[in-house]
């Protein structure tokens, strides 16, 4: 299974880095990253993304709307990508660098359940944690229908 | 005839994401509508604009005729962001439609081969220029704003329009 970070500026590749830290250097070899420079085009940023990906690469994107993500959905309804999940975070990238998931869908759920579980929100000094949310309402009840 | 209740922008992103969702709130638009041939008759490219609007709007993937038909029955409490993909689209839309606005908002036309940047993120060939005269002189303003914050007032553009040399 192939990584590539697609991120507005140099997120993407801060990210594995970052990653790198926890996973050790061999995630350097493993996950790519692919920046979207100021002013660039969508046409120009999907043709760079696209030289970096293979069938069987999945696709981590910073922002749902973006133009990173924008790229990748093409890709994937042309079949050049595997899947593509959006609004990445460390969590759930260190999740899809060591799930050892079989399929990428299940390395897609994996990851998206990892990160959504790593975002948490905590207010005042006695640490109470905001717990309802819509995206964890949703999240909820379509775990309990699985 | 003036019409108050359409705001064009030119955005040759066309709904993306959070940049649409902050005009979509400003404007107060209660439907989107991206104007492009190109777009509305390819299902893959359409199926990814209404996935990407913002929640609680609706949206159409029209082509420009499609658009001059479809605005004769727009009702007056409607209110609706157009979203073009270069100056000579809103021309034709607005040649064909009759219809009248006091202004044009130019967002974000990227770098291609043959465009000249204007601002910081548009660029324009020979053909835009010449649309972009045609509106002014028709008495359209002008405006170039990316983000409705940033930079916090929009830059009229006739000038720099007028005095430019292209092509």
């Amino acid at each position: 299974m192939k990584l590539v970070l697609a991120s507005h500026g140099g997120l993407g590749c801060e990210m594995i880095r970052a990653v790198a830290m926890i996973l050790g250097v061999s995630v350097l070899e493993k996950a790519k990253c692919v920046e979207l420079l100021e002013g660039e085009s969508l046409e120009n940023y999907y043709e760079k993304l696209s030289k970096s990906v293979d069938g069987e690469t999945i696709v981590l994107c910073d922002l749902f709307g973006g133009t990173p993500s924008r790229a990748a959905l093409m890709l994937l309804q042309e079949g050049k990508v595997k899947a593509v999940l959006t609004g990445f975070n460390m969590a759930m990238v260190i999740d899809l660098l060591s799930n050892g998931a079989s399929s990428a869908e299940d390395a897609a759920k994996s990851a998206r359940d990892a990160g959504l579980q790593g975002i948490r929100a905590f207010i005042g000094p006695s640490l109470s944690e905001v717990t309802e949310s819509p995206g964890e309402s949703f999240y909820r009840k379509n775990k309990e229908q699985i | 005839m003036q019409q108050k209740n359409i705001f064009i922008r030119i955005d040759d992103r066309f709904i993306h994401g959070q940049v649409t969702a902050a005009w979509t709130k400003k404007v107060g638009a209660t439907s989107i509508w991206v104007v492009n041939d190109k777009i509305a008759g390819n299902p893959a490219l359409k199926q990814l604009q209404i996935m990407l609007a913002p929640p609680g709007v609706s949206v159409a993937v029209l082509k420009i005729e499609e658009a001059v038909e479809k605005i004769k029955n727009l009702k007056n409490n409607e209110k609706v962001l157009m979203l073009f993909e270069n100056p000579v689209d809103v021309l034709a839309f607005l040649e064909k439609s009759g219809v009248k606005v006091d202004s044009v908002q130019l967002g974000q036309m990227g770098y291609r081969a043959g465009r000249v940047k204007i601002e910081k993120t548009f660029d324009i060939g020979p053909e835009d220029h010449k649309a972009l005269l045609k509106l002014l002189d028709m008495g359209v303003k002008l405006y170039y704003q990316q983000l409705p914050d940033f930079p916090p007032k929009p830059v009229d553009m006739e000038q720099k329009i007028r005095s430019l040399r292209l092509g």
